[in-house]
């Protein structure tokens, strides 16, 4: 019974509360109704508890204006985007109660889950750490952040802790999403030489990556380049599924990324989406010599699969999950049966529209001829599937481009940068096309113009989180010179000579590039321009890794224009301006940890210390992926080895895990004898902080990484630069 | 029980057109849509000011977020929604940067309320902690659900359900002040 039955008593504000917003029980709301019948006090309290909400919805709102219209107008059409939160938070994804009785044995038998031991963890001596209170926050939670600065903020009062706010994954290909932009919080130094912020973790944010800079960011702590992070919990206080799969797809590093995958499947053994995950992160760093764990998926894909046929289910994530993870274990028969199952319940999907793109751009032919021929049935298909798959929008662009259709150019154009969400890669690549033409130009020019605002560096919300603030700079000086270039050149193809001219020579002002200097070169012979096609001319043939043969071309080019005195002026201060550009590009990053144990095909294992005897040396990172993409560059590794060995450099070509039977193989099939080492104890991987593949960095002879992701093009002039440039003196 | 505006009519071409680019079609759905987006960035922030910026950065935004509209349930439900999260990030930021010595200059559109022109529901509404507020208006205005509201919010059903009640709590003391 109720106490407020009692005369006398009377119910709580809660029950009050809960009555007025008719939320109690028909018991409940029976007994308040019947204590409100003779309480005038209570009767009060829930009328003014109603007339509360009533008063706030009568509140007059502002008026939507024409002007405010216009503003909103005006501010597209000057490029700008605003991403707007258009996920839930919501709680962690609920599957099917598959029962999965085999799980939690197979999860102990690939190991136990040790995912959140980095979080606290201290990296390199040189780095400080960063806690959170709480540790494992929910969405929206506020967080407080301390740091515990490392030697080089000695002497700072102000810190910026920068973050990269990840939401939870959605059913789209990440192709889609932009990368989120990194938001910035200063922490400010307190008595005890720790520094501290609070902040509010958006409420769509799962999972987020972090690091800490100097005011200026020049000077960064990116906990040994592998970040800091923060994962977000579910109701029961536990890591939630959509933290730990942002997990797998965020950290720095396949063997982190793996282990991430490795605690989702502990945690959500039922899910199926963890499964495709572990299956997919396994492949890149175990390969296919971890037999164990591909067992143990093709256990769980069976389970799924069996359960899934059972219930004949038509949800098309589940299908989606089915397919893919069927790819990835190469299990032809299983991805066959839910493609074509696709293609019966829900053609229209995501996934069916995106199988039937894929297909029909699978039958074109790579060659530009066949690539134009294909544009009508392109077009069809975007009328068919839309906004569905990137591969294939770009095989528009590409066919439009080589179509030399302007009009075609600019539809692609508009569909491949909606696609990219306008990303200023995309915007260089458009506007580079579209100035060739006269129908064109002027949008080209526009898009192009574009790219060269003013970025203040410091506050880029687009700045890598393990990038300094010179370093993006570059990147910008790199992305304004291939702009300026397209600008150059569609000025030059509008006839307009003088302001061609000095915008091609700004365009090469800073970083190094042979291709845009000998297109540079090209365009200043066609407008009459000796002397700049010499100093271009003279730039390329300064490069180590552009063949002698090219001196002797660019030299008949210019013909008697040109003195040989002048060219061999123009050729020694190219040689100088190439040491001086490709030494602004480097780093100074020490490798992580004691020692990197490598070991060969044939067993033997060996420092990489021992391998590169305090020679430079580049470093190659590859993977036994399906498409391979490492094999491709084996040849030209071997090519490089044999160039740069005369400078007494050397190349390592690295695997994450062993190489299949198959890989080897292929390789003794193309005669490639390079040495490729294999990171069994992953401490390469850890050393170098790698991701993605291939990946080339150069390491000078006191074992400093020098150069990092470098393009294969650049590895030559990187290693002479750090040599004693024999290979330029040869010229 | 009251009723969010979920069954607003709208021509599915209007959608696609906007998400392609179209401003004839964004105008058309800022004439259908403003207003109550308005009013509910009002009620949230307590700021007419900051309402206008974030309706406008919703429609600066929208054509590519309509990638993410399945058309599957209400449109206006779909927006109001987003226009939502977007006032709460907008509430946040605001409240983080006035903790930080980062931007020096004073917020421009600082929530203190003018009490002097407003109803007391509404300084009283201005008055609340944003946490507070956002509960309250999202219940007692919106008509959402606690569950809704804490996938919202990122906070628990229950949680939100203890915030209404304070929230009304404070709201009864500062009107009977």
């Amino acid at each position: 019974m109720h106490s407020f039955r009692v005369p006398g008593l009377h119910p709580r504000s809660t029950m009050l509360n809960r009555y007025a917003d008719r939320t109690l029980g028909t018991h409940d709301m029976r007994a308040v109704g019947q204590h409100l019948i003779g309480c005038t006090a209570c009767r009060a309290r829930v009328d003014r508890i109603r007339q509360l909400g009533d008063l706030a919805r009568a509140e007059p709102a502002p008026v939507p204006t024409s002007a405010m219209l216009g503003r909103i107008i005006a501010r597209r059409e000057g490029g700008e985007r605003v991403i707007l939160p258009v996920a839930d938070v919501g709680p962690a994804r609920r599957f099917p109660a598959w029962h999965m009785l085999g799980a939690a044995a197979v999860v102990l038998a690939i190991g136990g889950a040790a995912v959140f031991s980095s979080r606290t963890a201290t990296a390199a001596s040189d780095d400080g750490t960063l806690t959170f209170a709480p540790a494992l926050p929910h969405a929206g939670a506020e967080v407080e952040a301390v740091y515990r600065p490392s030697a080089r903020f000695t002497g700072d009062s102000v810190l910026v802790l920068r973050a990269r706010f990840v939401a939870a994954a959605r059913d789209v290909p990440p192709d889609f999403e932009p990368a989120p932009a990194i938001q910035r919080m200063a922490m400010t130094r307190r008595g005890d030489g720790t520094f501290h912020v609070r902040f509010t973790l958006p409420p769509v944010a799962v999972y987020a990556v972090l690091a800490v800079e100097d005011t200026g960011a020049q000077r960064l702590d990116t906990h040994g380049g592998r970040l800091w992070e923060l994962l977000t919990s579910d109701e029961a206080g536990d890591p939630g599924y959509q933290a730990l799969l942002a997990a797998s797809g965020g950290r720095v590093g396949w063997d982190a990324r793996h282990e991430a995958a490795r605690a989702l499947v502990a945690h959500f053994p039922d899910s199926l989406d963890a499964w495709r995950t572990l299956t997919f992160l396994n492949a890149v760093a175990r390969g296919e010599s971890d037999t164990a764990s591909i067992a143990a998926s093709r256990r769980a894909l069976a389970r799924f699969d069996s359960a899934a046929r059972r219930d004949g289910t038509t949800d098309v994530g589940t299908i989606s999950s089915l397919y893919w993870m069927a790819q990835g274990l190469r299990d032809s028969a299983r991805a066959t049966y839910w493609k074509a199952y696709v293609h019966r319940v829900a053609p229209r999907s995501r996934l069916g529209a995106q199988l039937h793109a894929v297909a029909a751009v699978e039958t074109i032919p790579r060659d530009a001829h066949s690539i134009v021929r294909a544009l009508p049935a392109l077009e069809q298909l975007w009328r068919d599937v839309g906004a569905i798959d990137p591969t294939f929008t770009t095989f528009g662009l590409q066919g439009a481009a080589a179509a030399k259709d302007p009009v075609a150019i600019a539809r692609w154009g508009r569909r491949y940068r909606d696609m990219t969400h306008d990303a200023r890669s995309s915007r260089q690549w458009v506007g580079g096309e579209l100035v060739k033409y006269a129908s064109s130009r002027q949008e080209g020019l526009a898009l192009l113009r574009s790219l060269l605002a003013p970025v203040d560096v410091v506050t880029d919300p687009r700045r890598r989180l393990r990038q300094a603030a010179n370093e993006r700079q570059r990147e910008l000086d790199e992305e304004h010179a291939v702009a300026l270039q397209g600008i150059g050149e569609g000025l030059l193809a509008d006839h307009q000579h003088d302001a061609a001219l000095d915008t091609l020579r700004l365009s090469a002002r800073t970083g190094w590039n042979v291709d845009r200097f000998r297109d540079i070169a090209a365009a200043a012979l066609s407008a009459g321009d000796t002397a700049d096609a010499a100093r271009m001319f003279a730039l390329v043939a300064a490069d180590p890794g552009v063949a002698v043969s090219f001196v002797d071309s660019a030299r008949t080019r210019l013909g008697a224009n040109v003195s040989s005195a002048e060219w061999q002026r123009a050729l020694s201060e190219s040689r100088v301006e190439l040491r001086k550009r490709i030494l602004a590009t480097s780093v100074h990053t020490p490798l992580r940890g004691e020692r990197v144990h490598l070991r060969s095909a044939s067993g033997a294992t060996e420092t990489f210390a021992q391998l590169s005897a305090g020679h430079v040396t580049v470093v190659a990172f590859g993977a036994d992926l399906n498409y391979k993409a490492s094999v491709v560059n084996l040849a030209e590794m071997q090519s490089l080895a044999a160039d740069i060995g005369a400078q007494h450099a050397r190349v390592v070509v690295i695997a994450l895990h062993p190489w299949s039977a198959g890989m080897l193989d292929s390789l003794r099939v193309r005669h490639t004898p390079i040495d490729v080492r294999f990171d069994d104890a992953h401490e390469a991987d850890r050393a170098f902080s790698a991701y993605g593949f291939p990946i080339y960095y150069v390491v000078d002879a006191s074992g400093t990484i020098r150069f990092a992701y470098s393009r294969v093009r650049d590895l030559r002039a990187q290693v002479a630069t750090l040599t004693t440039e024999p290979q330029v003196a040869r010229r | 029980m009251r009723t969010r505006p979920d069954a607003v009519p709208h021509n599915p071409h209007t959608i696609a057109d906007a998400r392609a680019g179209s401003q004839e079609a964004l105008g058309e759905l800022f004439a259908e849509h403003a207003a109550s987006l308005l009013s509910v960035a009002a009620h949230l922030t307590a700021s007419s000011a900051d309402a206008e910026d974030i309706v406008q950065d919703v429609f600066v935004g929208l054509p590519e977020a309509l990638r993410h509209y399945e058309e599957r349930g209400s449109f206006a439900a779909w927006l109001k929604r987003v226009t939502v999260r977007y006032a709460l990030m907008h509430m946040r930021r605001v409240s983080r940067r006035a903790e930080l010595p980062f931007d020096s200059a004073p917020e421009p559109h600082a929530a203190q309320p003018d009490l002097a022109t407003r109803s007391s529901i509404a300084s009283g509404l201005a008055q609340l902690s944003p946490n507070l507020r956002a509960v309250f208006v999202l219940h007692e205005v919106e008509g959402y659900s606690h569950i809704e509201i804490g996938e919202l919010l990122g906070i628990r059903a229950g949680t939100s359900e203890v915030r209404l009640f304070r929230a009304r709590a404070s709201l009864r003391t500062l009107l009977e002040d």
